[in-house]
């Protein structure tokens, strides 16, 4: 008598870890919109140090860019019920914080005074940044520093319009359309903005840049 | 000013330079909490109307509007037509009008009227006549310049 064929089964296989649920920002928003603290401080945490980057760069000064990073996410949140979502969180959050920054700015007009932060040890291990100080000095990162203040300085001597282009596409890669959807203008505008300041700051720095 | 493609790549490269800033390590601990317990100090503060949703300035704009209309009926209390024959250039149409309606209730109030007056109704006084805003004074002039 023959014993029917065998199946062979498959190995079973464990289930796959579950990944925690990242809630998607339309649903903390409405949670955060019904008193939800806990929500709205996860989008906070969620865009924080997108948003305290913004601003620090546009201001090159820490405790502005702390001040104005909060009083963002404040007016934000008083201002959720009237957020329709025509955009998303993420822009429409962003479109915030450039609207306080560049009317800070122009209260502040010319008084720069700057207050840097510090730079993270990895630079010294950028090849790009090294390239810039090797040759002119031993100590990297005093010879580091200068050009960060050199840097910072000529930023600020750029149009808050112009600077904010530099800041959000050069500094932090958003691509033109995103820019253009945070500040309210067209791509093609973004574009000649971009063009033009790139042009001022190679004037300002032409004593660096090889 | 002039610039070259070498000058456009280094001044990449040195915007990078830009990434490497960032405030103390710990800094972003406890930045959401700050902001949260800024919102919430906020809320604390608000006067109790703001807290159950009331906003006082639209209150103040329905009651000034309100107080208006009151004010209006009071004033043309008891003439209420004087305006529709009088609103117009005393042409036919407006006699038409003034005709149409009983002229007598302008000068000569019913007994009814007079027997009402009294220190709580002074719009008609002791000798019966009507005591008339000056809108109604020219209302009721113009009314009665019928052909």
């Amino acid at each position: 008598m023959e014993r029917p064929p065998v199946k062979k089964t498959e190995p079973r296989r464990a289930p796959p870890p579950e990944e925690p649920l990242v809630p998607a920002d339309a649903e903390l928003v409405n949670a955060a919109r019904d008193g939800d603290m806990h929500a709205y401080d996860q989008l906070i945490r969620r865009y924080q140090e997108r948003i305290y980057a913004t601003v620090y760069h546009m201001t090159s000064n820490h405790e502005d860019a702390n001040d104005l990073a909060q009083e963002t996410f404040i007016k934000a949140y008083s201002a959720l019920k009237s957020f329709k979502g025509d955009s998303s969180f993420y822009t429409w959050v962003y479109r915030i914080a450039v609207n306080k920054t560049i009317n800070f700015l122009k209260q502040r007009k010319n008084k720069v005074s700057l207050s840097l932060n510090d730079m993270d040890f990895q630079v010294e291990n950028d090849p790009d940044l090294v390239a810039f100080v090797s040759d002119k000095t031993p100590r990297r990162d005093a010879a580091l520093a200068e050009l960060q203040e050199k840097l910072n300085a000529a930023m600020q001597k750029l149009s808050e319009d112009h600077r904010m282009v530099v800041t959000l596409h050069d500094v932090q890669g958003l691509s033109h359309e995103e820019i253009a959807g945070i500040m309210g203008c067209n791509v093609g505008t973004v574009r000649s903005r971009l063009f033009y300041a790139r042009q001022q700051l190679q004037a300002y720095l032409s004593d660096y840049l090889k | 000013m002039e610039t070259s493609p070498e000058q456009f790549e280094s001044l990449q490269k040195l915007l990078k330079l830009k990434r490497y800033e960032h405030p103390h390590p710990r800094y972003f601990n406890d930045f959401s909490s700050q902001v949260i317990a800024r919102i919430q100090a906020a809320a604390a503060a608000r006067p109790w109307w703001e807290k159950f949703g009331i906003d006082l300035r639209a209150v103040a704009t329905v009651g000034a509007g309100a107080a208006a209309c009151v004010a209006f009926f009071v004033t043309m209390g008891g003439t209420p037509q004087g305006i529709t024959a009088g609103g117009g250039i005393g042409g036919p149409s407006v006699a038409a009008a003034s005709v149409a309606m009983p002229q007598d209730a302008f000068t000569q109030p019913s007994a009814q009227d007079v027997a009402a007056a009294n220190s709580t109704n002074p719009v008609i006084n002791a000798a019966g006549v009507m005591q008339l805003s000056p809108w109604d004074s020219r209302a009721v002039r113009a009314s009665y310049q019928t052909p």
